[in-house]
């Protein structure tokens, strides 16, 4: 019974704490992730405001797809029907191999080859499959959206 | 054991990384560079001593039976509180050893020294002990980051971080060597046992 009741006690202290503290990082680590995801668009495309990227006939799709370690949050820029490039904004691969999901790496190769060009990396398999067919289930949810 | 005893104990006598090995697994991983090194240095020092100090407060409170759910529960907030202070003040850096800020819940170094000092002595005897443990185990990744970085500036075609096992493994030769332990073990005679066996054998006869 005593267990119970310090292992609860316990749970409910650090649970507060944590609250406590997430209430004063969450704004500042929000603004970080938003830094950081405009710093690795910002190769890609001059803005991040949907009107002025209409105006350039940029269209930004944000897919979901799970990798080796996690989900990955990838982003796919759309010029009228080609692929103007694919960035990662987020991931949970290992480190090492999450080296091709870095703009000048692996990934730079949607820029160049179409989506059905572009091979998988031996070592990273899972890693790269995942992102080639998150790139091609966002192709065909485009086609799909607008016939 | 006088509390300077303890501090010198945990940063050199019995250096968590050189002496006990523990923690060995984010230690080579992180200790790349400096910068990394430094980040996971100050993780580990915050949530070992905290710990610590948590945990003696209230060691009178936790029941025998349940006390390592009760240790990992207080390491992990802390741990928890170290990456959440992280990823706002210290982006960067986070970016970079993410994972293993996150797997010091599980590092021996932390649950050793809270079953073994912490759950056992009082706060002051175990906050100036982690202190020394987590000192010296800062001390080690510092210098190994910054050998390991030079080492990477001076390695022609390295895009992987080199030099992990080599390092540390002259660095723990060296210090044995300088500890004076032989690789058959400690050098010192081992004290004179009292010999059993002539009044085991007088017994017998009688």
């Amino acid at each position: 019974m005593k267990a119970i009741a310090t292992l609860t006690l316990l749970a409910l202290v650090a649970g507060c704490l944590l609250a406590l503290l997430q209430l004063f990082t969450a704004d500042r680590i929000e603004q970080n992730q938003r830094d950081a995801e405009e710093q690795i668009l910002a190769g890609l495309v001059d803005s991040t405001d949907p009107e002025i990227l209409r105006e350039q006939g940029i269209e930004l799709v944000n897919a979901e797809i799970r990798g080796y370690g996690g989900t990955m949050k990838i982003l796919v820029a759309f010029r009228a029907e080609e692929i103007l490039g694919v960035r990662v904004l987020g991931h949970g691969e290992t480190p090492g191999f999450s080296e091709v999901l870095k703009p000048n790496d692996w990934i730079g190769n949607f820029e160049k080859q179409s989506v059905d060009e572009v091979d998988a990396v031996s070592g990273a398999t899972i890693t790269t499959n995942a992102v080639i067919r998150a790139v091609k289930d966002s192709v065909r949810g485009r086609k799909d959206s607008n016939p | 054991m006088t509390l300077t005893q303890r501090f010198i104990d945990g940063l050199w006598t019995r250096n968590v990384a050189t002496t006990q090995l523990l923690g060995l697994c984010p230690l080579l991983a992180v200790s790349y560079n400096v910068q990394n090194a430094v980040g996971l240095a100050v993780a580990s020092t915050f949530v070992l001593v905290f710990s610590s100090c948590l945990i003696s407060l209230f060691r009178k409170g936790i029941p025998e039976n349940i006390r390592l759910p009760c240790f990992v529960l207080v390491i992990a907030t802390f741990t928890t509180i170290a990456h959440m202070i992280m990823q706002a003040y210290a982006w960067d850096v986070y970016q970079q050893i993410a994972l293993f800020v996150q797997i010091i819940v599980t590092n021996c170094m932390i649950l050793g020294h809270v079953e073994s000092v912490a759950s056992k002595k009082d706060v002051k005897t175990s906050v100036v002990t982690a202190m020394g443990t987590a000192l010296g185990f800062s001390l080690v990744l510092f210098v190994l980051g910054g050998i390991r970085q030079l080492l990477g500036l001076l390695t022609p075609f390295a895009t992987q971080p080199v030099g992990s096992f080599f390092v540390i493994g002259i660095a723990l030769a060296m210090i044995n060597y300088l500890k004076g332990i032989s690789p058959q073990g400690c050098t010192e005679e081992p004290q004179d046992e009292p010999d059993y066996t002539q009044q085991n054998y007088e017994r017998f006869v009688q």
